[in-house]
Order: C-alpha cells, then sequence, then structure tokens
C-alpha cells in the first residue's frame, strides 16, 4: 500500500496542492486578525445589530475562522478528490490506470488513502499555525479588549478543528462520489462547498447551544461516525464500480 | 488449449447496449509467431484486443492469454502481456524515461530498462524533455517502448505503425522480429493497411463486421500460384469472403 501511495505521488505533482495549502494559511492568519480588527473600529449602531459585535469574543472569532477553514479546505480536497480519482477513471486515462497488473480496488484505496491524509495534515496545520500565531499576539498586545483568551478557549479551538479534519475526510469523499457519477469536477468541488458550508453551520449552531461539555462531545461522535460511515460506505460501493469498469 | 498457444478467443460476443459488436468469433495465435490482425475499419479489431487485455468484458465466449482467462484472472493475464491499444495515454508532465519508470514500478519488474528500451524505439535523444511535447510519431514509439519494456509474453498492439515515418516502420518491423526471435515474444497486431501484414506477419486473422471470418498462414496463400495476395484478402474483407476463403481452401 505504502509503495502504491508513493508511486501516486511520483505521477501526480503535488506541489500545487501544498502551495495552496500555503496560501490557504495566509488567507486564515490575515482573516483572523481582519475580523478581530473591524469588530473592534466598527461601532455604528448598524455594525452592532448587524452582530457584528460577536467578534470581539475569541470563541465565535475561531468559531467563523474554523467554518472558513472547512470551506477553503473542503474546495482543496474536492480539486485533489477529483484530479486523483476522477481524472484518472475518465475516459481514456482508465487504459492506463487499468493496465497495470494491481489490484483495482488496492489502487482506489491508495489514491484515498493519500489525498485523505495530504489534506487532513495541511488542514491541520495550514488552520493551527494562524489560530497559535493570533493566541501568541493576543497575549502580547491584544486586539479584542472585551474578552480574555484563555487556554480552554484556544484548546476548544483545536478540538473543533480534529473534528473538522474528520468531517473533511467525508465532505471530500462524499462529494467524489456525488461528481463521479456524471464524472464532472465542478460537480464535486460545488458539492464540497455546499457540504462543508452545511457541516460547519451545523457544527457551530450546536456548539453554540450546547453550553456543556459531554453534549459537545456526542455531537462530535455522531459527526464524526456518520462521517467514517459515508467514507466507508462510498469506498465500498466505488471500489466495487471501477473494479467492474470497462474502457469504451 | 495447448501450452503452444498464446492467445485464444472461444465464441467470443460483444455486446454494447443493443448493438452486437462482435460476433461469435474465434482465434487461435501460436506461441511464437507475428499473427497480423487484418480488417477495415470499424471491424472490431479494438474491440477484440480490449477484450484480451481486460478493458472490455465479453458478452459472451472466453478470452484466454497464455492460458488464463482474461475475465477471472485479469491481473495475472496483465503481467504477462504488454499492450499498445488505440492512441497511448502518459502522463503528460513526466519525461519518457519517467513516465516508462513508473510502468515498470507497477509491473514489479525492471525488465529491458528505461535507457536500453527508449533505445530500442529511437527515443535515446529525448532527456528530460516532457511527452506532452512530444510528436504523434515518438508518441507512439514510446507507446510501443511501454509495451515490451517488462519483458512480457505476449504483446497485443493496436495498430503500431500509426503515425511512423517510412524510417520508423522499418525500424519497428526489425525490433519485432528481434522481439521474437531473441526473447522469445508473441506478437499479435492490427492492422487495416495490407502491406504492412504482409511484410510483417507470419499468421493472418481477418475480422470482417464483428466475426473472424478465416485465419490462416501467409506462406501458404504465397505458395499458391497465380494469386495476388492483395486481391485475395481483398475479397475476402469485402463481404464475399468466407466463401472465397472456404473456396480456397478446399
Ligand atoms: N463503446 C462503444 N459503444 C458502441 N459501439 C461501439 C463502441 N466501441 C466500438 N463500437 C463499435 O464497434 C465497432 C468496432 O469498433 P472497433 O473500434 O473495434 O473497430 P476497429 O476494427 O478497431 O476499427 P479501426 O480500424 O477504425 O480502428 C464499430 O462499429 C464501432 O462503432
Ligand atoms: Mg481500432
Amino acid at each position: 500500500m505504502l509503495k502504491l501511495m508513493k508511486l501516486e505521488l511520483k505521477r501526480n505533482n503535488i506541489r500545487a496542492y501544498l502551495a495552496a495549502s500555503a496560501l490557504a494559511c495566509a488567507i486564515l492568519l490575515g482573516f483572523i486578525y481582519f475580523i478581530a480588527c473591524t469588530a473592534q473600529i466598527e461601532n455604528t449602531e448598524e455594525f452592532v445589530n448587524a452582530g457584528g459585535i460577536a467578534f470581539r469574543n475569541y470563541s465565535n472569532i475561531f468559531r467563523l475562522a474554523g467554518i472558513l477553514s472547512l470551506v477553503i479546505f473542503g474546495a482543496m480536497s474536492a480539486v485533489m478528490y477529483s484530479r486523483f480519482i476522477i481524472g484518472e477513471y475518465t475516459g481514456k486515462r482508465a487504459a492506463l490506470a487499468f493496465s497495470y497488473p494491481v489490484s483495482r480496488s488496492k489502487v482506489l484505496l491508495a489514491k484515498l488513502l493519500l489525498v485523505f491524509i495530504i489534506t487532513s495534515v495541511s488542514m491541520v496545520v495550514c488552520t493551527s499555525v494562524p489560530y497559535i500565531v493570533f493566541y501568541i499576539t493576543e497575549s502580547i498586545s491584544p486586539i479584542v479588549i472585551q474578552d480574555t483568551l484563555t487556554v480552554s478557549v484556544a484548546a476548544d479551538a483545536l478540538k473543533t478543528l480534529g473534528v473538522s479534519v474528520l468531517a473533511l475526510g467525508g465532505i471530500g469523499i462524499v462529494s467524489m462520489r456525488l461528481g463521479f457519477i456524471k464524472k464532472s469536477v465542478p460537480t464535486v468541488i460545488i458539492s464540497a462547498i455546499i457540504l462543508s458550508a452545511f457541516y460547519g453551520n451545523t457544527l457551530s449552531a450546536l456548539y453554540a447551544r450546547t453550553a456543556t461539555s459531554a453534549s459537545g462531545v456526542l455531537t462530535s461522535l455522531i459527526i464524526g461516525g456518520v462521517g467514517l460511515f459515508a467514507t466507508v460506505f462510498v469506498m465500498a460501493e466505488l471500489s466495487k464500480k471501477i473494479n467492474k469498469m470497462e474502457v469504451e | 488449449m495447448s501450452s503452444t498457444t498464446a492467445v485464444q478467443i472461444t465464441n467470443l460476443t460483444k455486446k454494447f447496449r443493443d448493438t452486437t459488436v462482435i460476433k461469435d468469433s474465434n482465434m487461435t495465435v501460436p506461441k511464437g509467431c507475428v499473427y497480423g490482425f487484418l480488417g477495415a475499419n470499424g471491424a472490431g479489431k479494438t474491440t477484440i484486443f480490449k477484450m484480451l487485455t481486460g478493458l472490455l468484458s465479453p458478452t459472451s465466449g472466453t478470452a484466454m492469454v497464455l492460458g488464463l482467462d482474461v475475465t477471472k484472472e485479469r491481473e495475472k493475464v496483465l503481467r504477462g502481456i504488454g499492450s499498445l491499444i488505440e492512441a497511448p495515454v502518459f502522463y503528460e508532465h513526466l519525461s519518457a524515461a519517467e513516465n516508462l519508470e513508473l510502468h515498470l514500478d507497477y509491473m514489479g519488474t525492471k525488465g529491458f530498462g528505461t535507457g536500453v528500451a527508449l533505445d530500442m524505439v529511437g527515443l535515446a535523444g529525448t532527456g528530460k524533455k516532457p511527452v506532452g511535447k512530444f510528436s504523434l510519431g515518438m508518441r507512439q514509439r514510446l507507446g510501443i517502448a511501454r509495451a515490451f519494456i517488462h519483458r512480457p509474453q505476449v504483446l497485443i498492439l493496436d495498430e503500431p505503425i500509426n503515425g511512423l515515418d517510412p524510417m520508423g516502420i522499418r525500424d519497428m518491423r526489425n525490433l519485432f522480429l528481434s522481439l521474437i526471435q531473441k526473447h522469445g515474444m508473441t506478437i499479435l497486431l492490427s492492422s487495416h493497411i495490407l502491406s504492412e501484414i504482409e511484410h510483417t506477419a507470419d499468421m493472418v486473422g481477418v475480422i470482417v463486421n464483428g466475426t473472424v471470418v478465416c485465419e490462416l498462414y501467409l506462406d501458404e496463400i504465397k505458395g499458391q500460384s497465380g494469386i495476388r495476395l492483395e486481391d485475395y484478402f481483398f475479397n475476402i474483407m469485402s463481404g464475399e469472403g468466407m466463401n472465397y476463403a472456404k473456396a480456397n481452401e478446399a
């Protein structure tokens, strides 16, 4: 399996994805400071009524940044799944993939695992780095003066990130499967953005309401479970389909 | 299927939705020969080759390669064959050598090695140039290299001389000969160009409208006086084929 994953890396150029991750990291960092600062500067009635004031609170800042991160990496994982899977099994390209004496299911699994690992690691790194940078500067010279940044707020943000990463795997794979029906890359990307925005909103709504950590954990478990189930189901079903696929 | 047979298809039929493209075809390719598969455009050559390489599944009948059923033991068959079907697909951003190395990695063997293989098809000087920038003929040569580099026992080449210049055609002819004589391969190649088959093949199979109508050794016809090869095949391929072939067999 490791060897198959290495071969995938060898023939697909992943530098573009790494560059995109670095860019996402910079965007998230800028975004966090942007919402923190505008919430301070703006003081008009409209702004306050529109809820802008919410961003004078650290957990809300992290929550919004978390949703943005999920949408960005959701889109990126969709592009990667499209390239690695839909692209490789569409039209004449499939003839190449199917000419190797290696089980088609194993090759598919290697591709899925590789994309999952790359997108998860980039999401964790490129989201937690802005968080940490923001945490450090806020401890030295805070922008948000109405709230205090405790370790537990930051830890919560990282925990949410952990759950989001699992969700990302499910979102990427489900969107890819939807796109596979018509072998359409735009379908994958749009599905991924819709799914991740939907998921991000649900998650943040749930977290907002469930203050107690017990139900918070339960929600995370349910979300993680649904993601895992979707992933396993799609993998098994797609693997069967690809095994029988013909190159016309 | 005897151990001296490289490829055998039996009562093979392939339907695409409602249309029957291959009808009840039989074919036997002995080991160690060049088998030329002759047929007009749309006759079904590519479709049969795809069934031999596991890209399509037969609707009925069997395709056996090296004694193995392609549908049931696809991976084993793929290990023993090399193929070039229609226009070859490559990783366009990689060089010729990198494409071949990847292929060898997947095949799990060092085969001839990329340097030797590229030299054998006249692509030794392409260096780091990405395949995306190759000409049609260069792609075809690389496709042929990829088909034999892992030292398969059977080579399945669909219109291998497509896009090659006259020198390239002659070079490939010599290459095929050496693969058979020095490396013990069997070559099954398709073409709609009669003169090409005439120059390279030991044996010919003719397919008309999805059915293999006759199989014979070229020497048999060449030996018969008074028949021009061209007329002979032209008659078979243009429909009255079967009767003509039978009349001559008798
Ligand atoms: N996917 C498909 N769906 C429906 N019909 C098909 C499909 N692929 C091939 N055919 C039909 O099958 C017939 C045989 O096609 P095939 O490509 O095997 O011919 P060929 O002998 O290779 O021709 P050529 O010399 O032009 O390459 C043609 O009539 C073609 O239209
Ligand atoms: Mg063809």
